[in-house]
């Protein structure tokens, strides 16, 4: 019996198979192994296939990557009802703090067992899902938002406008970006939008430099210049058609942008700048809980995990976004 | 050639410049006064307004900036508000142990990155391939610091392999250079990676083919040397990630470094501090750009073509 | 991952009960551990790798008049000597002066220096090196921290190589005691000139131990002074250090200070976290030494400049929210006792009647807020004329020793009264700034000191300084500060200091927390390690089986 991997994925012989994490360049071999996948796949037999036989059929057919964005969105989607109704699934109140139950292992009535305030771990897990992934979608909207801006305006517009504005980001980009969070953290003071503002404020170049070169290179289209010829305004033309035009790859950057906001936001935790709440975000919650790293592993271990799910499911979903719209566009 | 050069080493320049000038403005802002820290506990007003005038902070900001700006020219990047160090020992005392960590960590990422991806393309599809996909999927989505607890845990508590703290050698370093060396390699096995299955099917390929060359050597020759192009340019970008990184992993090594000293500067407000920390970083950033600039020519023959005719 | 709990609950609530009951209303004096500890003879030589929490600062001041910070304070009292010595009993000892006498008007200090001391640089120990170590902390313009330790020195006079006369302008009872302080620890006068502003980078002093290099924010190593002679009285032994090398090693993460003890990374470890500590407590591989700091607890202070805090009602119904001894136990874990005083137990002038004066009484909080107009609003936090019950709690260090986490503790316990404590967690230029602006509701605090003046640092106004983070003014209290600063005997001192802690619980100037106990814990081949009576350590007995 073959490993299931093999089986989904790489189960079209000779030529370079599909696989989950699926180059982004390597288009044409794919739809050959596709159309080929489809082919080799149809039962050999002319009768009925048994019920199992179809489901075994269907699974077969089933590519990885469709499983992994299936468990992604599971993912996201728990997660997003963990930020939106944590009531309804957390056991406990975050609040909750029982002196009789203090630093015990996970088991059956705490899944994921209590911190050293005798809180709920999985109750704390759900509740701080909210503020990560506020973290995670608000920094990616702004710095998204700005970057995408002055990208655009610098690759549309060209000249000295271009000059300007990238040796201004190339500037950006030359302080390390934790530490311009750190300082500006610092500046502003601990709460949930000045982290968000903290991490935006250093995820702006990255958008900017990709989209200056998208914009870059819609501009010297034909159908640009024609509409010029026709009397669009720059601010028409850079809404209807260069904006459409980078859209996907805007796209792509920002659900993937939204793992790294959160990997960030949690590394301003660890460094200090976290936000004490009676509702911790993860990454409060995993830098808290590493003092009893020897005594109950379970404190830093299920808030990172939680971290760890939601971004590979982001990743996963921004790899899949990728793959299925703009296969030529650039990895990150 | 030759002006392209000086037209880089300007906008270099200019660069390092703007960023210790962004830097100035942004830690201005920063609340806090370092004389009434630095003045101890018992100071009268006197005292405080007496180190004030020592340290320079009672001037107007655009005075300092003038005489940070005369002094960074003759090499004096000033004085330590809190230690009364100068900026250049305090940092020239910490940059090895920061540089040795982002240097062996950058290998271990180029090492893994590279070997994996090639790797990776070669198996495309296969077990190996799959796995070191999925692996790099959770490396690049944990949290340093969390990776970083864990290793702790498992190979100094646990399995007690390795030391847990420790400046400088080679046990002591491992866990630190792997932890931030896996997480800057898997942006570059993808690139390397994708570039190869990318390059595979080029129509050059075909042609060396057809001119009867191995496969071997277009594998590692030519459809390498195509991958590397983008991945080098990538690696250009790191540079920033791994200073950052490193800030970190300091941190939850208990190492010294630069990282972990401008972090505490940033919060006593020790300006002169954050500032060479920042020049330092910004002037690694602009040179490693700059060598990647170049290293084109010496990687891709058609960038070398096309520089020599001019067209570029 | 499959990792194993070391400790599962049965065994962590075994030694909680074990500990409370074995530490029930005790002198804090030093303890030593039961656990089973295998004594030889004491030899020199070898190497002990000390890991302290140092915070995750990357300088290390080792001035000992420019450092008011306590873990480089541990680090100090290995490299400098102090002229007298604290011993249990609030005693003062002969170290680098042999004898004293003072006038009795308490206004001069005659002190009869050792004649065979000797500078790690080679200099002599001698009367005009004390008067230069006390004039360069008086002069302003160094800005030492020290200066708050010597009140209202005036100068010194030589009377001749070995003798010094140090004057002051009125009594100040407590230099004594301060001068058995690390932070009046003696300096090398020659190494001061010479090294100017990078002295905290070359310490020289007497001490057992001489400085021979350090990597910043991580690591200081020493090596035995061989012409020590001049140990203390009370001292294991008299004579150079057993110990050939000592290095310290800062490890601030709390899980990895323990590790690097469980490793063999270190010998011996110190501030043991309270979760671990009880595991240590019986480990037959390892032993502990603690002992209580001598010390202004860590204590909350109401803004009693701002409303609602300026008045006393507020602050009682404040205080009567919070359950101190559940808080205390949880985060604890029964290794720290609850405080009632602002002052640790083994403070001269200690008022023990203090204990278990008030306790929690939700009830009447809710009551006396009522009556003062705070109703509850919709979401259960008081409001009074459109203005919410918030306390905005005021930080800087962190969860260094489970501060924060006792704070998290009262935000729930004052939640149930209805008040809305957030924790405003700033860098320590933006703390000092808002302290001394009085722009909080709330801060916290402890201050380490030998003697009970150091409420006067905190409490007595009229001294805008950096500790004055008490922001209320009371007259009764000033003179009895002050009057206990001056006053010449004991006993008055002690009557003196115990009104001044009534008063201070009485109106609720402060709310004081947990009693610190300096914990060190050292694996069995490190012997000899002892933690002297202002709760720091002592490594020159240390010795290596």
């Amino acid at each position: 019996m073959k490993s299931a991997l093999e089986q989904l994925g790489g189960a079209s012989g000779g030529s370079l198979p599909d696989v989950v994490f699926e180059a982004p360049r390597a288009t044409a071999p794919r739809r050959v192994s596709a159309v080929r996948r489809s082919a080799s796949s149809a039962p050999e037999t002319p009768e009925e296939p048994s019920w199992s036989r179809k489901v075994l059929g269907f699974l077969s057919q089933l590519r990885l990557a469709d499983v992994l964005v299936g468990i992604s969105l599971l993912v996201l989607a728990f997660v997003l009802s963990c930020a939106c109704v944590p009531s309804l699934i957390a056991p406990f109140l975050p609040t909750d703090m029982r002196s009789d139950a203090i630093l015990v292992a996970p088991g059956a009535a705490h899944f994921f067992g209590t911190d050293q305030f005798g809180r709920d771990v999985f109750t704390l897990v759900v509740y701080g899902a909210r503020q990560s992934l506020l973290i995670g979608v608000f920094a990616v909207l702004i710095s998204c938002g700005v970057g995408v801006s002055i990208g655009l305006t610098a690759g549309y517009a060209g000249g000295w406008i271009d000059t300007i504005l990238m040796r201004f980001i190339d500037v950006w980009m030359a302080i390390p970006a934790i530490l311009l969070a750190i300082a500006l953290s610092t500046v502003l003071g601990p709460s949930l939008h000045n982290t968000i503002l903290a991490v935006s404020v250093a995820a702006i170049p990255r958008y900017a430099r990709v989209l200056r070169g998208q914009a870059r290179s819609v501009r010297s289209r034909p159908f640009i210049e024609a509409s010029r010829a026709a009397g669009a305004s720059h601010w028409a033309i850079l809404r209807r058609h260069v904006l459409p035009h980078c859209s996907v790859q805007i796209l792509v950057m920002a659900t993937l942008g939204v793992g790294g906001s959160i990997l960030v936001g949690s590394g301003l935790s660890f460094l200090g700048l976290g936000v004490n709440d009676e509702r911790p975000d993860w990454g409060y919650l995993l830098t808290q809980g590493r003092s009893y790293l020897t005594v109950a592993w379970w404190t830093v271990t299920y808030p990172g995990l939680a971290i760890t799910a939601l971004v590979v499911s982001v990743n996963l979903l921004g790899d899949a976004l990728r793959r299925r719209f703009d296969p030529r566009s650039a990895p990150r | 050639m030759l002006r392209r050069i000086l037209e880089r080493v300007l906008v270099s320049l200019g660069v390092i410049f703007g960023a210790v000038t962004l830097i100035f403005l942004v830690l201005n802002w920063l609340p806090g006064d370092a004389a009434t820290l630095v003045a101890g506990d018992d100071a009268s007003a006197e005292t405080i307004a007496h180190v004030r005038a020592k340290l320079g902070t009672n001037r107007s900001l655009g005075a300092q900036y003038r005489s940070y700006l005369a002094g960074l020219v003759h090499g004096d990047l000033g004085t330590s508000y809190v230690t009364r160090e100068p900026v250049v020992s305090r940092l020239a005392a910490q940059l090895p142990a920061t540089a040795a960590l982002t240097l062996a960590a950058c290998s271990v990422a180029i090492l893994l990155g590279v070997g994996l991806g090639v790797l990776s393309a070669l198996n495309h599809g296969r077990w190996f391939d799959q796995v070191v996909q999925a692996v790099s999927l959770f490396w690049v989505s944990m949290p340093s610091f969390w990776l970083g607890i864990l290793m702790i845990l498992i190979f100094s508590v646990r399995l007690g392999w390795l030391p847990v703290i420790g400046d400088g050698g080679l046990l002591p370093s491992v866990l630190p250079v792997l932890t931030l060396g896996m997480v800057v390699s898997v942006p570059l096995q993808r690139m390397v990676r994708d570039g190869m299955l990318e390059g595979l099917h080029e129509p050059y390929v075909t042609t060396l083919r057809a001119k009867g060359l191995g496969e071997r050597r277009i594998f590692y020759v030519h459809v390498l040397r195509n991958a590397l192009t983008p991945t080098v340019t990538l690696l250009g970008v790191l540079v920033g990630e791994l200073l950052s990184g490193a800030v970190i992993i300091e941190t939850l090594f208990a190492r010294q470094g630069i990282g972990r000293t401008t972090v505490e500067a940033i919060t006593q407000k020790d300006m002169p501090v954050v500032q060479g920390a920042i020049l330092i970083a910004s002037v690694s950033y602009v040179l490693v750009n700059l060598l990647v600039d170049l290293s084109y020519n010496w990687i891709d023959p058609r960038t070398r073509l096309a520089t020599s005719k001019g067209t570029r | 991952m499959r990792l194993d709990p070391r400790l599962g609950l049965p065994a962590l609530m075994l030694s909680l009960c074990l500990v409370a009951c074995g530490k029930h209303g005790g002198e804090a004096s030093a303890s030593q551990s039961a656990n089973p500890v295998v004594v030889g003879k004491p030899h020199s030589g070898g190497e002990l790798v000390f890991a302290f929490d140092g915070a995750s600062l990357t300088q290390f001041a080792l001035d000992p008049h420019k450092s008011a910070f306590a873990p480089h304070a541990r680090v100090i009292r290995s490299i400098f000597d102090s002229l007298v010595v604290l011993l249990p009993g609030h005693r003062i000892g002969p170290w680098l002066a042999k004898s004293w006498e003072i006038s009795p008007d308490g206004l001069s200090y005659t002190f009869h220096l050792r004649d065979d001391v000797k500078f790690h640089d080679g200099t002599r120990f001698d009367a005009v090196a004390v008067k230069f170590n006390l004039d360069r902390i008086k002069e302003p313009k160094n800005a030492l921290y020290a200066l708050s330790d010597i009140g209202g020195y005036q100068a010194s006079r030589v009377v001749d190589d070995f003798t010094l006369r140090v004057e002051f302008a009125q009594p100040y009872a407590p230099f004594l005691a301060n001068l058995s302080k690390s932070s009046l620890g003696i300096v090398s006068p020659a190494a001061v000139q010479k090294y100017g502003d990078q002295f905290p980078l070359h310490p020289v002093g007497t001490g057992p131990f001489r400085f021979t290099s350090m990597a910043p924010g991580t690591e200081i190593a020493l090596e035995r002074n061989p012409d020590y002679q001049w140990s203390p009285s009370g001292a294991a032994h008299n004579g150079p250090a057993w110990l050939d090398r000592l290095t310290f090693k800062n490890v601030p993460e709390e899980a990895t200070r323990v590790a690097v003890l469980e490793n063999g990374q270190a010998g011996a470890v110190d501030l043991i976290p309270p979760q671990n500590l009880v595991q240590l407590r019986t480990s037959t591989k390892f032993h502990l030494i603690e002992r209580e700091l001598l010390n202004h607890n860590y204590s909350l202070y109401l803004n009693s400049r701002r409303e609602p805090w300026s008045d006393e009602r507020v602050r009682k119904a404040f205080r009567l929210s919070l359950d101190v001894d559940a808080a205390v136990k949880t985060i604890y874990l029964g290794t720290a006792r609850r405080a009632w005083s602002p002052l640790s137990p083994s403070l001269l002038g200690y008022d023990a009647s203090l204990e278990g004066g008030w306790k929690q009484d939700r009830a009447a909080a809710k009551h006396a807020l009522d009556d003062l107009g705070w109703k509850p609003g919709p979401d259960g936090i008081r409001v009074k004329d459109g203005k919410r019950l918030t306390v905005s709690f005021l930080d800087a260090q962190g969860n260094r020793e489970k501060r924060l986490d006792l704070i998290t503790i009262f935000r729930r316990q004052l939640h149930d009264s209805g008040f809305d404590l957030k924790i405003d967690s700033e860098s320590l230029g933006a703390w000092i700034e808002k302290t001394q602006s009085g722009e909080f509701d709330l801060v916290a605090g402890s201050l380490f000191a030998p003697d009970p003046d150091v409420l006067q640092r905190i409490y007595a106004s009229g001294r805008p300084t950096l500790l004055s983070i008490f922001k209320g003014a009371d007259p009764e209290l000033n003179h009895l500060l002050e009057a206990g600063s001056q006053a010449l005997t004991d006993d008055e001192r002690v009557h003196l200091y115990q009104q001044a802690q009534r008063l201070i619980v009485d109106k609720t100037y402060s709310i004081p927390t947990y009693v610190l106990i300096y914990s060190v814990a050292a694996a069995n081949r490190v012997q000899g390690i002892s933690v002297d009576a202002h709760g720091f350590p002592v490594l020159s007995d240390a010795w290596l089986q």
